[in-house]
């Protein structure tokens, strides 16, 4: 990881709560994009093959939670299965008990019909294999229409191509996640991987926000962004650079103990480092160590007891697996020294320096309907800070 | 006339699930119902070959919902097959190696599970089919509460919030700790991290001691309709949670604060539990095996649609050759809990034979069944004494209900806390992998029974297979079906014609479960909408 990554990073942390103290300015924003487009921004979110673990990891997120979020963004979740009304629940099935309504249905209303599609997020793992005696897709079907069982496969192309951001949210969507793992049987790879095979071109690039779950804040962060019209910077894994630049090991409360070489032997060791016990902090890029989890309150190298690699593309296959097992020691992965360290404290102000950022995008927004390329919003205050 | 009412996907619940009704006009009943599980992962296949302890952290996302448990049940399967705890041969104790901080440990973090778990089922998955309990009317006086909305940003997301952090505190992160290794729950019980767990859960009681009475009240208030609806098999199954570790035997003898048993209707009187007995069928599923064996030892079958029979993915269980409920009304059940506070309801309104309401179960009886079991959890200091049956008074607070059944009031995951042995070790390193060997994992996940089993070879998975609660209760012939029939349907052509139906969907607690609705608790739009 390098000082620039790192005040980038620490720089879009700050957009979080951005959100809240703009929200009124991106609410004004938003409702002129969706004056044009009908009054609302939709939202589907798609389960694949998934637990479900990243729409709960949703519930857990703080400042602003998940309600504050929906309000302040102005989005209305046109099908969030999990997020459905009992209205809706009953609904399908009242209109003389026949099926005739189901284009009424809001996922194949979008995927089928007319219905707008502004973002679509993938939670699970496209599945393209047929079972024998089974048709393609057929490990995950969801709803019947045309007579026909829909396939989630099928609903992805739709959507994906309808969509003007897709954004995978999750290792599963991402990276094809367990459900991909050696040994699977269903033919499930990342989003990206099966629109390619279908031969589907999105209008954004596909973003993907990998961990098993996705964290919370970090989604929304960049639900924020690209409702703000600022297309995130991305790597070449798809992954946003300001969650995704720095590994986990060079952020690590137990670093300070690498250093000095203290070395964890047993997994309660209350400060040693878990490098020689498998953990895989050092392959895995992301802001965990940063920012935390459930508020800020733990992470896994504190009480996990390690890092699982659940964010490392090939989870949870080699090399994060065996997981008991250490990864080799590689030098350039030694992070930070003493030096740099001390530049943790000028980022502080980046998480400021950001607004203006987002205010000037607002801006061109207002005279300038389409999108510009916008680097981490924070990027420039940063450089003139330098 | 016979119409086919088909609810597909049914929302709000984890994973896919479709549900095929036969209505009868004439009789405005269902006549026969299907429920089909539209997803396939093929877990099991996925760990083979793996290290052993690689198989929690894999598991345990089969759901993103009941996580811990996944993962406990799997480690627990891994350390009786090294040897580290074993069943007694009737199942009802277990003895340990592992340190009595690691077993209380793992209750903590089991018990916010179940705990968050409930709530979110009662308030946001089922809540908006049983009209919210009534709770906006309820908390309007006294709080800023005049929406659905308002109820998940001031009660729901944060009471969730809390137990989800309280696990935190002890595995990292929330969905997925992946903390508990074989061995033990690695953070040692510090003063400190326990008094931040005391602090969450006291968090979270603040807010159920205000939600639990108003659902309670609007249950009990509609038990002649809800108790009429959704009586299965009436055979209940629990596997058994929380070893306790604080008797006088230590971790040498654990009796099991929620005890294995089975019930088999007509019967009340809980028999022992012995996992032999279980069988797997796949003929009515999506498999290329269509026969019965004993999940003990089960050889995998592979996914094939071509049995023209088939409906589902999920397989048909059974204990002894019969379809078995699970849940907390089979747990409340078998304990003992739940006809106790029949007995102390039945004291006062005597109209009230006891409880369970339906000797084969309800929807009255799975919901009431498992607020009782969040109230026990987390515990009351509401000493109002608001809590009513049929509208009738009973003149019992929470706190009297938790003194009635000999719970402690401050809640059994206080207890645990209390049990710890502070600064001394939760983790023992003692493991090693047995090279050859069986293991079982037997645990009570929120919804109901689950039984992980392995079989090491070469010191490698060679076979392992998972028996979850909802292949229990949405299993082909299964209870959700069962329970099903029979059930009355409007002719409204309304909404309102299946709210019996989705009463008795909700009950079950479906294991796909979990979610939150930012919607208009009026149901006036389809869409998710707020602000």
């Amino acid at each position: 990881m390098n000082r620039r990554d790192f005040l980038k990073l620490c720089a879009l942390m700050g957009v979080g709560a951005v959100v809240t103290l703009y929200s009124s300015e991106i609410k004004r924003v938003i409702g002129q994009v969706a004056e044009q487009g009908g009054g609302k921004i939709h939202l589907i979110w798609l389960n694949l093959a998934s637990d479900t673990g990243c729409t709960i990891s949703m519930l857990q997120a703080s400042n602003p939670d998940l309600i504050a979020a929906v309000e302040k963004l102005g989005i209305s979740a046109d099908f969030w299965k999990a997020l459905m009304t009992p209205d809706y629940d009953l609904g399908w099935v009242s209109a003389g008990y026949t099926q005739e309504d189901l284009s009424q249905v809001p996922l194949f209303n979008a995927a089928f019909g007319s219905a707008p599609v502004d973002v679509l997020v993938v939670e699970g793992t496209p599945q393209v294999g047929a079972p024998p005696g089974g048709s393609e897709g057929f490990f995950c079907t969801t709803g019947i229409y045309n007579g026909s069982p829909v396939t989630g496969y099928q609903l992805l192309q739709r959507l994906a191509a309808k969509a003007s951001y897709v954004v995978a949210v999750g290792q599963c969507s991402s990276f094809g996640g367990i459900p991909a793992a050696s040994g699977n049987l269903t033919g499930a790879v990342p989003v990206t991987e099966a629109l390619k095979r279908a031969s589907v071109s999105t209008k954004s690039p596909v973003i993907n926000i990998p961990g098993c779950p996705a964290n919370p804040d970090w989604t929304l962060v960049t639900l924020a962004t690209v409702l703000q019209g600022i297309d995130p910077d991305l790597d070449d894994q798809g992954r946003p650079k300001a969650f995704f630049s720095s590994y986990i090991h060079d952020n690590c409360p137990r670093r300070e103990a690498y250093d000095r070489g203290q070395m964890a032997k047993t997994f309660d060791d209350p400060v040693g480092c878990f490098w020689e016990l498998g953990c895989k902090g050092p392959i895995t890029q992301s802001a965990c160590a940063l920012k935390k989890w459930n508020g800020g309150i733990g992470f896994c190298t504190q009480a996990g007891p390690m890092c699982w690699g659940c964010m490392h593309p090939n989870f949870p296959d080699s090399p994060t697996s065996e997981f008991f097992s250490p990864v080799e020691r590689t030098p350039t992965m030694l992070g930070l020294n003493v030096d740099e360290v001390g530049e943790v404290a000028i980022a502080g102000a980046a998480g400021i320096l950001a607004v203006h950022a987002v205010r000037r995008s607002v801006g061109k927004k207002e005279g300038e309907p389409e999108k510009e390329k916008a680097a981490p919003p924070t990027e420039q205050p940063v450089e003139a800070k330098q | 006339m016979t119409r086919t009412v088909v609810i597909d996907p049914v929302t709000r619940i984890e994973g896919e699930l479709s549900l095929e009704l036969s209505v009868d006009d004439a009789s405005s009943a269902v006549t026969a119902a299907k429920a089909t599980g539209t997803l396939y992962r093929g877990f099991e296949n996925i760990v083979l070959n793996r290290d052993p302890r690689d198989a929690a952290p894999i598991l345990s996302a089969i759901c993103g919902v009941c996580y811990c448990d996944h993962h406990v049940a799997s480690v627990r399967a891994v350390e009786n097959a090294a040897g580290m705890t074993s069943y007694s041969s009737d199942y009802l104790t277990e003895q340990t190696s592992i340190p009595l901080n690691a077993v209380l440990g793992r209750n903590v973090v089991m018990g916010a599970d179940w705990a968050y778990s409930h709530m979110v089922h009662i308030l946001a998955l089922a809540g908006p089919d049983y009209h919210l309990y009534g709770l906006i009317d309820a908390l309007k006086p006294a709080f800023s509460v005049s929406s659905y909305p308002d109820l998940l940003r001031q009660f729901i997301v944060p009471a969730q919030q809390y137990m989800n952090q309280a696990i935190t505190l002890w595995g990292g992160k929330t969905p997925h700790p992946r903390a508990t290794i074989p061995g033990g729950n690695p953070v040692r019980p510090s003063t400190d991290v326990i008094e931040q767990t005391r602090g969450k859960v006291a968090q979270a009681r603040a807010l159920t001691d205000i939600i639990i009475p108003v659902v309670w009240n609007y249950l009990t208030a509609n038990v002649t309709q809800l108790g009429a609806l959704g009586s299965g098999p009436g055979n209940f199954l629990s596997m058994g949670a929380f070893p306790d570790p604080t008797t006088s035997a230590g971790t040498g003898k654990m009796p099991l604060l929620i005890p294995r048993g089975v019930i088999t209707y007509p019967g009340t009187t809980p028999a022992p539990f012995d996992p032999n007995r279980i069988t797997e069928n796949t003929s009515l599923s999506w498999y290329d095996q269509p026969k019965s064996q004993s999940v003990i030892g089960e050889q995998s079958p592979s996914p094939d649609m071509s049995n023209s029979a088939a409906y589902t993915w999920t397989k048909a269980p059974a204990y002894d050759g019969i379809a078995c409920e699970t849940g907390p009304l089979a747990r409340e059940y078998i304990s003992g809990i739940l006809p106790k506070l029949g007995s102390v309801v039945h004291g006062i309104v005597s109209g009230v034979a006891g409880l369970p309401y339906s000797p084969k179960g309800s929807a009255f009886d799975r919901m009431t069944a498992e607020a009782v079991e969040l109230l026990a959890l987390v515990g009351s200091q509401n000493m109002t004494p608001s809590l009513q049956f049929l509208g009738q008074p009973l003149n019992l607070s929470p706190v009297d209900v938790l003194q009635a059944l000999g719970l402690p009031k401050s809640g059994l995951l206080e207890s645990w806390l209390d049990g710890m042995q502070v600064g001394q070790p939760s983790y023992t390193d003692a493991y090693r992998n047995p090279g050859n060997a069986e293991g079982i994992g037997l645990w009570e996940a929120p919804r109901g029974s689950l039984l992980h089993w392995i079989r090491i070879g070469n010191s490698r998975v060679a076979n392992y297979q998972v028996l979850a609660p909802t292949t229990w209760n949405a299993s082909p012939n299964g209870p959700l079906e069962t329970s099903l029939v029979g059930t009355p349907v409007g002719q409204t052509g309304t909404n309102e014609d299946l709210r019996p139906v989705a009463y008795i969907v909700r009950s079950f607690n479906l294991c796909m479960a979990c979610a939150i609705h930012a919607v208009d608790a009026r149901g006036n739009d389809r869409y998710v909408r707020v602000g």
